[in-house]
């Protein structure tokens, strides 16, 4: 590697009981995580969620109404954005339009007072680690979205932040060049070590990058985990309807035994769930992904949960194919995917609707 | 055809209001060059003789030097205390910004022979009528909604997170300022610069009450010069003036151009 001039030290960021109100409004509630060293830790939200405000609290641009931050251990919420010494990206990369590549990226060098020739030998790793080699005397102008992105990352690693704090970094750019910086992105993270809390509203984005997520409504976060975790085992309805597609079935919980619950709906049939902890008798809903149901042809018994149902609405969608199937008076969404052994079901098509027991979560 | 020919009459009209705007001020270059002493139109003969009699005449000389002066301190004073204003206005979180507003523009829509008796009212009082620093104080007032309008509306085009990310990369408040968001503003501040040394050299109206016997500027002796002499000094200065005032609004222009064009392939 070329990079020893960056062997960062990720930083530990925590966040205890942070607040943000404007007036009445909280925009950030309440809110606990921890980014362990050398993380990845995504905030995802629905614009409004608050994501941008705890960021911008990390960052110093923000100040919270109550509750701490701390980094590696030691509070900086009395410090002024300068002192901080994390790096910062921003959605609109806030590159200095009256500035050179290289003096874009020596900038917080200049600020610390570095020597000339170390200053260079930075300026020059950091537009080597984001390939930029040859860049060094163009002007911010003459820079595609992609490569002033890269500019705003180097100057924010080069530095060597122990935290980097992202804002919806790659907002403005179309999906290739979109995906093209996620690899980079991640590339870097794991090459440097650093610690990296990252803000997006888009879930594809979130479950690619990031070693866990933090969900976000409200201001207030609804769960932390892995990428699996979240997506798997969402903690609230929020969760589950907010990342990917869902189906909620209501019902009252009948019975419990051994791992198992069921759930009676009310046109009568019997579902079986993941295991609860609500008291039988209660009113839930049981959820179940598109991609877990299965088409079968009418009458045929495959999974544990079997409802008959019309196939209402057929989507081609290249990778898959979506249907809008109606039965138990409600409209499911099943996606099966294009090729392989998944039968293909017609509009107006009686089917049965299959999908497993431990596929199926119950929120109260 | 129709249209065409409608076009051509509405291309006229606008000429000619154009020129019904433009030549009563013209037509002083040629009655500069007048030969006769009289000031009049059409000019009798070519002559320099005005122009050497302002060149060359003590009182027109120390009117010109007070004039230069007094919108070079306005200049420096009224960009400083506007910019700084307009900051505030634009950025600060103020109660009763809008009021704050309206009060930092008034200079602009009271006629300018209010602000002058009420000026030469305070002014009396503190020793400053026929003074320098009162009159650079007096234009400091006038030219101060100019300075305001013009850092404002760049202020208010600016990008907040370029200073922010200055902030984050270690520069301090101060730092940021000077080093990201003053250049970036930097053409707007020239224009509003120029429109404050304008406001003070052009200015009469205030400087009839407030320049006395010894502060007594060029249109203060323009004034006094046309109502005593009538002679074509007064049109050689202001063929000068007129000179002086196409060059900054074309510098103005000029300006405007270099910041849009920076703006447009910025982001």
């Amino acid at each position: 590697m070329t990079e020893p001039l960056f062997a960062a030290i990720g930083g530990e960021v925590r966040l205890t009981n942070l607040s943000r109100s404007f007036g009445t409004i909280h925009a950030v509630r309440n809110v606990n995580l921890a980014a362990a060293r050398g993380e990845f830790l995504t905030l995802l939200g629905a614009s409004g969620s608050g994501k941008t405000t705890t960021l911008m609290m990390i960052a110093g641009f923000v100040t919270p109404s109550a509750g701490d931050i701390l980094v590696d251990g030691a509070s900086i919420v009395g410090e002024p954005p300068d002192k901080r010494n994390l790096g910062v990206v921003f959605q609109s990369y806030a590159l200095f339009p009256h500035m050179t590549v290289a003096e874009n990226i020596s900038f917080p060098l200049r600020m610390r007072r570095l020597g000339r020739a170390e200053a260079r030998e930075r300026t020059e790793a950091a537009l080597a680690m984001v390939r930029l080699e040859g860049y060094a005397g163009r002007r911010i102008t003459e820079l595609s979205g992609g490569q002033q992105q890269r500019v705003a990352l180097a100057r924010a690693l080069v530095f060597r932040p122990p935290v980097l704090l992202m804002d919806e970094p790659l907002g403005a750019l179309d999906r290739k060049l979109r995906e093209q910086m996620q690899l980079e992105i991640k590339r870097i993270q794991k090459s440097l070590g650093i610690t990296v809390i990252y803000v997006t509203h888009d879930q594809e984005e979130a479950l690619t990058l990031s070693d866990r997520i933090a969900i976000m409504h409200e201001g207030e976060v609804h769960q932390i985990g892995t990428p699996e975790a979240v997506y798997e085992r969402p903690s609230t309805p929020y969760v589950a309807s907010f990342l990917g597609e869902s189906n909620f079935l209501e019902g009252i919980l009948e019975g419990k035994s051994d791992g198992t619950s069921w759930v009676r709906l009310p046109s009568g049939e019997r579902i079986a769930a993941q295991a609860t902890s609500l008291p039988v008798g209660t009113k839930v809903r049981a959820m179940v992904r598109p991609e877990s149901i299965a088409l079968a042809s009418s009458g045929a018994n495959q999974g544990v949960n079997t409802l008959s149902a019309e196939i209402e609405v057929c989507e081609y969608l290249g990778q898959s194919v979506r249907y809008f199937a109606r039965g138990a008076g409600v409209t499911l969404t099943v996606r099966a995917p294009r090729s392989g052994a998944a039968r293909r079901a017609s509009v107006g098509e009686q089917v049965t609707l299959c999908w497993m027991q431990n596929e199926t979560l119950l929120f109260g | 055809m129709r249209r065409s020919s409608g076009q051509a009459a509405l291309a006229s009209f606008a000429g000619l209001v154009c020129l019904f705007l433009v030549l009563p001020s013209l037509i002083v270059v040629p009655m500069s060059f007048n030969a006769d002493n009289l000031l009049r139109f059409p000019p009798q003969g070519f002559s320099l003789t005005w122009y050497q009699t302002y060149f060359g005449q003590e009182d027109w000389q120390s009117a010109t030097w007070n004039s230069l002066e007094i919108a070079l301190s306005v200049t420096a004073l009224a960009t400083a205390l506007g910019t700084v204003a307009a900051l505030a206005l634009i950025r600060g979180r103020i109660a009763l910004r809008s009021l704050y507003i309206y009060l930092m523009l008034t200079p602009m829509i009271v006629p300018p022979i209010v602000s002058a008796v009420s000026m030469y009212g305070v002014f009396a009082q503190f020793k400053l009528v026929g003074t320098l620093p009162g009159m650079v104080l007096a234009h400091t007032v006038l030219a101060l909604p100019f300075v305001i309008i013009n850092v404002a509306a760049v202020l208010q085009r600016m990008d907040w997170r370029v200073e922010q990310a200055a902030r984050s990369l270690g520069a301090s408040a101060l730092q940021a300022f000077f080093l990201v968001t003053l250049p970036l503003i930097r053409p707007g501040l020239i224009v509003a610069a120029i429109f404050a040394f304008i406001t003070s050299f052009d200015e009469v109206v205030v400087a009839l009450y407030i320049s006395g016997s010894r502060a007594v500027t060029l249109p203060v002796q323009m004034w006094s010069g046309l109502r005593f002499e009538i002679n074509p000094v007064v049109a050689a200065v202001s063929s000068l003036l007129l000179g002086l005032s196409v060059a900054s609004l074309l510098a103005i222009g000029l300006l405007r151009r270099v910041a849009t064009g920076e703006r447009g392939t910025s982001t």
